[in-house]
């Protein structure tokens, strides 16, 4: 099972050297990741699904204003969808 | 093209449009196209506040996007075939 | 030790199901099921209640009767909460309506709406 992880831990770093930006979507499915939005929202969650539009489905949600550091405004226990038009990036959670 | 039908079933009916100015305009659904730029017929105000140096507008057209929501009555809609117009176009958009 | 799983496409009626088996901290296996596309959410939400996060702080929760690619909506039994600052105060309103339209320019985010709203 571990073996597993490291294997598509690797991949997904080796794959990072030459990627187009929808390679890099396909890659963070399942990943934990941070998503900002142009309202300044910052959600981090596991990346359940995410279209050509930048639409987004989170599990396990947590919302927060700008940063991680700047305190928890709420948990979602069921999965959420954010508006592509109102995201600002999609990074991935080291 | 789901709301686009779905105001046109509305047509005749009296609605209230919020704009994202924040004016609130009550009128009888006149027309829609296909961006929901809707006219209305019969305007009155819903709140004084809500509805700057319109008093002597009588017809109007609002530009789709700059609505914020329009204001139904639940006889207005059958909710049943609502819901599955919007499965039917959420399966069409799929392909 | 991080959350992680083997991803295994399957065709099924109307949907594409993705069942992922993920391993927690403690090492036990569990098996979960998502769907394909961002937009299948709202599908599956269809004639639960939802709540809607819109700009300019405001929110809605309310019965999903439709919606479309744009995130177009219209929720029944709609409550808006829209939050303003009155002299450094947060001030929040609150408006019900049987049956709304909303444009889905102005919504952010939509998702279930837990028991407490």
């Amino acid at each position: 099972m571990f073996e597993h992880v490291n294997n598509i831990k690797n991949s997904t770093v080796a794959a990072m050297a030459k990627i187009d930006s929808s390679q890099f979507l396909s890659t963070i499915i399942g990943q934990n990741v941070n998503v900002k939005l142009h309202s300044g929202m910052l959600y981090r969650g596991r990346l359940e699904s995410i279209d050509g539009f930048m639409n987004v489905a989170l599990s396990s949600a947590k919302e927060h204003y700008e940063s991680g550091d700047n305190g928890l405004l709420r948990t979602y226990p069921t999965d959420v969808f954010l508006r592509g038009t109102q995201v600002m990036y999609i990074s991935e959670v080291k | 093209m789901l709301f686009f039908s779905f105001f046109k079933t509305l047509v005749d009916q009296e609605v209230v449009v919020e704009l994202k100015n924040d004016i609130e305009l009550k009128g009888t659904l006149k027309s829609v196209d296909q961006f929901l730029n809707l006219k209305l017929d019969n305007i009155s105000c819903t709140d004084q506040t809500k509805y700057p140096h319109l008093g002597s507008v009588r017809n109007i057209f609002i530009r789709g996007s700059t609505v914020r929501y329009v204001y139904l009555n639940k006889n207005m809609v059958d909710i049943n075939l609502l819901q599955d117009a919007a499965r039917r176009e959420a399966m069409t958009e799929k392909k | 030790m991080v959350n992680q799983c083997l991803m295994k496409k399957s065709g099924s009626k109307g949907f594409r199901i993705t069942t992922s088996i993920s391993c927690n901290k403690s090492g036990s296996l569990y098996l979960k099921m998502s769907l394909d596309a961002p937009l299948d959410l709202l599908k599956l939400n269809l004639d639960e209640k939802v709540y809607v996060k819109l700009r300019g702080a405001r929110e809605l929760t309310g019965t999903l009767q439709a919606f479309d690619s744009h995130c177009n909506i219209v929720l029944s039994d709609a409550v808006e909460s829209i939050y303003e600052l009155v002299d450094g105060e947060l001030k929040s309103t609150e408006k019900s309506s049987e049956m709304v339209f909303v444009r889905g320019d102005s919504v952010t985010l939509i998702t279930a709406a837990s028991d407490d709203e």
